[in-house]
């Protein structure tokens, strides 16, 4: 699948107002958001801070972080194997069901990429 | 403190949980005893700098949740700088906790009167130390700070923004923010890159951006700090 096939399927995703999908360095692949860099920064130093954290609390995978916000646009970080995406949720959504949608696609994705 | 924790305890799913200052460690635990102080402490830092950070884009965060595989943790900054860290196994109900967790920092808040411009005594217009210690945000310091970020961003790349802004609040704390006092700065940067080979990179890519006098007031520590 190519970036824009995976944004694009990223944005027919109920509640998914805004995506930004970076390399592991922070390095800025795909974006819909104003200010990216600061936010590239947020994720890329989230990311590997869940990494660190998951053997000091003994246990494994790491799933997605969640920063909740009081205005309701939430803010979802999601490992994708070496890259992180991350993604602002409308208003509007219901938490879980944004979650469900983008891992759903994301294992979607990587399973065709092991398969 | 402590209470806090008892209080949590109960929520379905609630492992336990520790309260985490980044000036002064871990003030509270009601985790099981595997989980040591200097542990507790690793992760009190990683999801300060995390809020922290999350908060220059999202100004209104409220929590934060890391979700792994068996486990979650979830975190909220209860007062300026005081964080309540919880561990959850995954059938906790995060609509409950989040319940819970308001309802108690209300007492919290209504208990210390934190946070409400309404407990400031009248009249008491005295600043405190930390207001005096405000960083320029123009001036020949602040474009030696940008320059000083922008030299670290390209031997560390995207994280150089998390190291530096800690950096420079230690710094703060520590002594008045000057000209003058630029060496002490670059003896936290120093110990924070902990890797000689980079900051002698680091250093290099300062030369090249500032001038003969900016580059007097930086160096003048390199002798005590061990620096060429």
């Amino acid at each position: 699948m190519s970036l824009q096939a995976f944004t694009d399927r990223l944005l027919r995703i109920d509640g998914v107002q805004h995506y930004i999908f970076v390399r592991g360095d922070g390095h800025i692949l795909a974006h819909n958001v104003r200010e990216p860099s600061a936010l590239s920064s947020l994720i890329a130093f989230s990311g590997h801070s869940c990494d660190a954290i998951r053997p000091l609390i003994g246990t494994t995978g790491f799933h997605y972080i969640t920063f909740s916000c009081t205005g309701r646009n939430h803010f979802y970080i999601f490992p994708v194997r070496r890259h992180f995406l991350g993604i602002i949720q409308h208003p509007d959504a219901y938490p879980p069901d944004v979650i469900e949608g983008v891992s759903r696609l994301l294992q979607n994705i990587l399973s065709r990429k092991q398969g | 403190m402590k209470q806090i924790l008892e209080e949590i305890r109960p929520v379905p799913g609630v492992i336990g949980g520790f309260i985490y200052t980044p000036r002064e460690g871990i003030r509270a635990s009601s985790l099981p005893t595997v989980f040591k102080t200097p542990k507790l402490e690793n992760i009190g830092k990683f999801v300060a700098r995390m809020f922290s950070l999350g908060r220059t884009s999202f100004p209104d965060i409220l929590d934060l949740s890391l979700y792994y595989e068996e486990s979650l943790l979830m975190i909220r900054e209860l007062d300026h700088g005081i964080f309540l860290i919880l561990l959850g196994d995954p059938s906790l109900n995060m609509n409950l906790l989040t319940m819970t967790l308001n309802l108690i920092t209300d007492d919290l808040s209504q208990f210390t009167g934190t946070e409400t411009p309404e407990s400031a005594p009248e009249g008491d217009t005295t600043p405190s130390p930390e207001a005096d210690r405000a960083l320029p945000a123009e001036g020949p310091l602040a474009d030696l700070l940008r320059k000083m970020e922008k030299a670290l961003t390209g031997v560390i790349g995207p994280m150089a923004r998390i190291l530096f802004q800690d950096a420079q609040n230690d710094w703060v704390r520590q002594e008045p923010p000057a000209m003058e006092t630029l060496p002490r700065l670059m003896e936290i940067l120093q110990k924070e890159i902990d890797d000689p080979e980079k900051f002698r990179d680091y250093r290099k890519r300062i030369d090249s951006l500032t001038g003969t006098e900016e580059r007097q007031y930086l160096w003048r520590g390199a002798a005590r700090t061990g620096g060429s």
